[in-house]
């Protein structure tokens, strides 16, 4: 789980640009979207979209899984683990 | 005052309601002969709106004070005209209208391919008038809709019009379940259709030279055609002279050529941008965007 939490920042921070952020500043906890966590946008959220097409072999069909999956670094590991093909 | 498109079109769901029952019960031309009276209540009891229709005449078109005041009638009076035309469309009599197509093959190949496409317009002419069309040739269609917009009307059209001839996809202001009903229906092959010229947000935008002054467009369609890797075709349903229909289809290719190294989000955008002017160029009348678009006047 931890490896691939690591693993997940270093993607968000390469495929989002976040050129100011260290894998280390992400709190893998905190919320992805809005103020209060990572502050990403719907326009960011195709970017995880696609890490987990990409990266993980996993595409998303069920529009109800969004909220969940993607509510949190963890969240999106716990997604990883449970679905990796 | 808010300089961007507030989430929601006047008129909504009355609005539509009341034209599909002056339709149903005295067909099309009563439905257009109303329609005058509507667009001289609209014009001052719609301020706002009427007001941007007048700026853009006067700034960016370049109009006259009298050709202005004829351009409020006319673009009021097709733009009511599109609503109805689409309703009427919608209740299965398309054949009422006659249609052209333009560069038609561009979007039958990846319906044909089955490649999934994202299909860009824009408030400009009706692209609704395309709906029947798309399905006999196979294509599924899903339409990424504002939730406010979409709420407001979706019953009143359902209910009086018969079937939708297309999916509407959604979008909600905080939830991203919107994102994978687009990405999974490109990956079945589908139309995705998207406008790419409104946007609700000021932080996401892209800006280009728009009919000779700087204009903001939304990121969100350009980033999605270009990171999904897939087809992309501009689309337009503009109105003839008469009961007639022409649908415009580009691609990025065929309007600009790519340049190497070129980031491809920036290309389909510039292409975009030049496609739209050239069809707002060709019908000024019926560029539908009723708020200040330049951002001419409203922080003055």
């Amino acid at each position: 789980m931890e490896e691939i939490i690591e693993k997940l920042k270093s993607q968000i921070i390469e495929a989002l640009n976040l050129e100011d952020l260290q894998p280390e500043d992400i709190d893998p906890d905190k919320p992805l979207f809005g103020a209060e966590g990572l502050g990403l946008d719907s326009i960011d959220a195709l970017e995880l979209i696609l890490i987990l097409e990409r990266d993980y072999g996993i595409k998303l069909s069920k529009p109800g899984e969004g909220k969940e999956v993607f509510s949190s670094v963890r969240t999106m590991a716990e997604y990883i683990i449970a679905h990796k093909k | 005052m808010a300089r961007q498109w507030e989430g929601r079109t006047r008129g909504g769901a009355f609005g539509y309601l009341f034209f599909i029952r002056l339709v149903k019960i005295f067909g099309l031309w009563a439905a257009y002969a109303f329609l005058c009276l509507v667009v001289l209540y609209f014009i001052p009891f719609a301020p706002k709106r009427t007001k941007s229709v007048w700026v853009y005449s006067r700034k960016i078109l370049g109009l006259s004070i009298v050709r202005s005041s004829l351009a409020v009638v006319s673009s009021y009076y097709a733009f009511g005209q599109s609503i109805i035309d689409k309703v009427v469309t919608g209740m299965g009599l398309s054949d009422r209208f006659t249609y052209s197509f333009d560069r038609h093959d561009l979007i039958l190949e990846p319906v044909g391919k089955k490649q999934g496409c994202v299909v860009i317009g824009a408030h400009v002419g009706s692209w609704q008038m395309g709906a029947p069309f798309f399905g006999p040739n196979g294509a599924k269609v899903n339409v990424v809709m504002y939730d406010n917009e979409y709420q407001q009307v979706k019953d009143v059209i359902s209910e009086n019009t018969g079937h939708q001839q297309y999916n509407v996809i959604p979008v909600k202001e905080d939830d991203v379940s919107f994102l994978i009903s687009i990405t999974a229906a490109l990956r079945r092959g589908e139309l995705v259709c998207i406008q790419g010229d409104r946007y609700m947000h000021e932080n996401r935008v892209m800006t280009a030279t728009f009919m000779g002054r700087e204009a903001e467009f939304p990121e969100g369609p350009f980033v999605l055609a270009s990171k999904m890797k897939c087809p992309v075709v501009f689309y337009f349903a503009m109105r003839g002279k008469g009961r007639h229909y022409r649908f415009v289809f580009r691609t990025p290719e065929s309007v600009l050529p790519y340049i190497d190294g070129q980031d491809r989000k920036d290309y389909i955008f510039k292409a975009y941008v030049k496609t739209l002017e050239d069809i707002v160029r060709e019908y000024p009348m019926q560029w539908f965007n009723y708020y200040d678009f330049w951002k001419l006047y409203s922080d003055k």
